[in-house]
């Protein structure tokens, strides 16, 4: 996982965790603080309602009390029922039906002690019908709102029910009456504007208590909870955008640095020892910038004493190396002047023919010698250190510099140049081959080589080379650094290379700007004493 | 129905009983079928909205019925009759045409009554 991953889920962590759990605890209050409200006003209207319910209940009883007291003095019903007068019996059956709208109740019958239907109110035709069952359910709930289902023409019928009873000789006659439970019931129960009261009987059953069910349209509650659940997931995304913003800020601000210090160590190695570790920042990255910068120079400064003790453990080979070489080139030189006496004691009349002949094999190995002594003297050992005059050295190159095909060369020195402590041939030979590969670098393009000196500090310069030729990638700037490798037709590819083992052997810096199409710029920093 | 007892005691009954009125037994015979379909109808007698007499009729058939026939009333329109069972009113002279399909069974007669003046001798 990266630093800047990491940052990101820190920071979510941190800041959204307290949120969500905010967000959860004030909804889950919320809730439990309106179910109490709501349990509180079922409660209530539960109260409420049985109340009513019961006085409903106690109004239909004095009803059916005074149906009854009016029963027991009615004489053409004591004729009908006891006397059993079939001129009286019109008026048994329609009797149900005139109490009932005298009344006001919705329902009303009048059974005998058989439970036969003597006249119904409700249901005129229904009379001579058995139907004990219904009184003795009602009878069983007396003393409560009961509930019962009885028939109608038109289908079932839900009243609330009650019982009452008169005595006629030795005959028991039973009143059953109700009101119907509909929607105008109900309406006149009492009412919430968030709760429904209903009462309701199961569809097998024939009687039972008037119990009110109490339900919530829950709406309020809803609303509440999809608001706070909109403001909660709004807050939730605010707070992820900017989270992420701080965190890719935050991310970037501190892993930046920490990239571009991974990369200038990863170019760091012992041939490579020139990398650049400044940082102006004073906190903890900075530190460390500082802290590889410190390593690196003890690094050069250790690579400078290995490759001394390198040099002087190679010496031996390159004695081998030269003598064998040496004795190569003198080979055939010695062995046409052994031929030549062998002819000027023979023959003498043929030696300059035989010289002229073999005077070719003469020329080539004294132009093998010749380069061989070119070429050892580009890896000649390093000199003494003394005070050194860049500026002095970069004129008379430029003195004897001819400008190429296509390029110009423009010197800009300072002229309080400090001198600075080093060899003044290794100086030379640094300041000539980057000023060769800069005016062979520009000719291609045109384009003109400049070379600039500064002063940093008190006894440390900067000297810059910089053309405006093709440039080069980090591929071919990491071959360039490497002995032997070249692209031009006739370069010996030890330039660079030469360049850094001379910068480091003086314990100078070394820094090259190139990117294709972009130039190259060579900055050398002498140490600062 | 089909036993012509019960049907007379169901007759006499209802002309006494349930309608309000001046009415008799009707003594004229059944005919026609019962349609194949009926078994299938909602059961309900069906009954001219604006005929008290025969929402009385209607209302005493569903309460004589047996338990497990839950027979009940419904005022239809003119002529929107789809019920298995219709209490209709009929002039006499129509009783005995019966409709294609349906079985008619007279229950009660009315007798008309009149008001008219008495000529002077």
């Amino acid at each position: 996982m990266t630093f800047r991953t990491r940052i990101l889920a820190g920071m979510a962590l941190v800041s959204l965790l307290p949120i969500a759990v905010l967000g959860a605890v004030v909804r889950g209050e919320m809730d439990r603080r309106m179910t109490e409200r709501e349990r509180a006003r079922t409660a209530a209207l539960e109260a409420l309602t049985r109340d009513a319910l019961s006085r409903e209940s106690g109004a239909v009883a004095e009803r059916l009390r005074a149906l009854a007291t009016s029963l027991a003095q009615d004489d053409r019903f004591r004729l009908a029922t006891l006397g059993r007068s079939a001129r009286e019996r019109p008026y048994l059956l329609d009797w149900g039906e005139h109490a009932a709208r005298l009344t006001g109740l919705t329902m009303l019958q009048l059974q005998d002690e058989e439970g036969r239907i003597l006249s119904s109110g409700h249901f005129r035709d229904e009379f001579d019908r058995l139907d004990p069952e219904l009184v003795a359910l009602v009878r069983h709930e007396a003393g409560s709102a009961t509930l019962a289902r009885v028939r109608t023409p038109e289908g079932p019928m839900l009243a609330l029910a009650r019982l009452d009873s008169l005595r006629l000789g030795a005959r028991r006659f039973t009143l059953l009456g109700g009101v119907r439970v509909d929607s105008a019931f109900l309406a006149r129960l009492p009412a919430d504007s968030t709760l429904s009261v209903s009462l309701a009987l199961a569809d097998s059953a024939r009687v039972g208590p008037a119990t009110p069910a109490i339900a919530s349209s829950a709406s309020e509650l809803e609303a509440l909870r999809a608001s706070v659940d909109r403001w909660f997931v709004a807050a939730l995304s605010i707070t992820a955008v900017a989270v992420l913003v701080v965190s890719l800020w935050l991310a970037a601000r501190v892993s930046g640095p920490l990239v571009a210090l991974a990369g200038a160590s990863a170019r760091v190695d012992l041939d490579r020892l020139d990398g650049d570790f400044a940082a102006d920042r004073d906190d903890e990255i900075g530190e460390l910038t500082r802290l590889l910068g410190r390593m690196v120079r003890r690094l050069r400064a250790s690579a400078t004493r290995l490759r001394e003790a390198e040099r002087r453990a190679a010496v031996g080979d390159v004695a081998r190396q030269v003598n064998h070489d040496l004795r190569n080139g003198l080979a055939p030189i010695r062995h046409v002047l052994r031929h030549l006496r062998e002819v000027e004691r023979d023959a003498p009349e043929r030696l300059p023919a035989t010289f002229t002949e073999r005077r070719p094999t003469l020329d080539a190995s004294v132009d093998y010698l010749d380069e061989l002594a070119r070429r050892y003297a580009s890896v000649s050992a390093r000199g003494e250190a003394r005070p050194c005059d860049v500026n002095e050295i970069v004129r008379a190159l430029a003195a004897g510099t001819n400008a190429r095909d296509g390029a110009a060369l423009e010197l800009y020195l300072a002229p309080d140049l400090p001198r600075v402590p080093a060899d003044p041939l290794a100086v030379r030979r640094i300041v000539e081959n980057l000023v060769a590969n800069a005016l062979d670098a520009a000719r291609e393009c045109d384009g003109t080589v400049r070379v600039r000196s500064e002063r940093v500090a008190e006894h440390a310069i900067r000297l810059v080379v910089s053309d405006e030729g093709p440039g080069m990638s980090e591929e071919e700037l990491t071959r360039a650094l490497q002995d032997f490798y070249t692209t031009k037709p006739h370069g010996t590819g030890l330039g660079l290379s030469i360049v850094r083992r001379l910068t480091t052997d003086l314990g100078w810096t070394l820094r090259i700007d190139t990117a294709p199409g972009a130039g190259t710029c060579v900055t050398l920093d002498s140490p600062a004493p | 129905m089909a036993d012509s007892s019960a049907l007379d005691s169901i007759r006499a009954e209802l002309a006494r009983d349930v309608v309000r009125g001046d009415a008799r037994p009707s003594a004229n015979a059944a005919c026609g079928a019962i349609p194949p379909d009926a078994a299938e109808r909602a059961h309900r007698v069906a009954y001219p909205a604006a005929d008290e007499t025969a929402r009385s009729i209607a209302a005493r058939l569903v309460a004589i019925a047996p338990p497990h026939v839950p027979l009940r009333v419904a005022a239809v329109a003119a002529g929107g009759d789809t019920s298995a069972l219709a209490i209709v009113a009929r002039p006499l002279e129509r009783t005995e045409r019966c409709a294609a399909g349906r079985l008619t069974i007279p229950l009660i007669e009315t007798r008309a009554r009149a008001i008219v003046p008495v000529e002077a001798p």
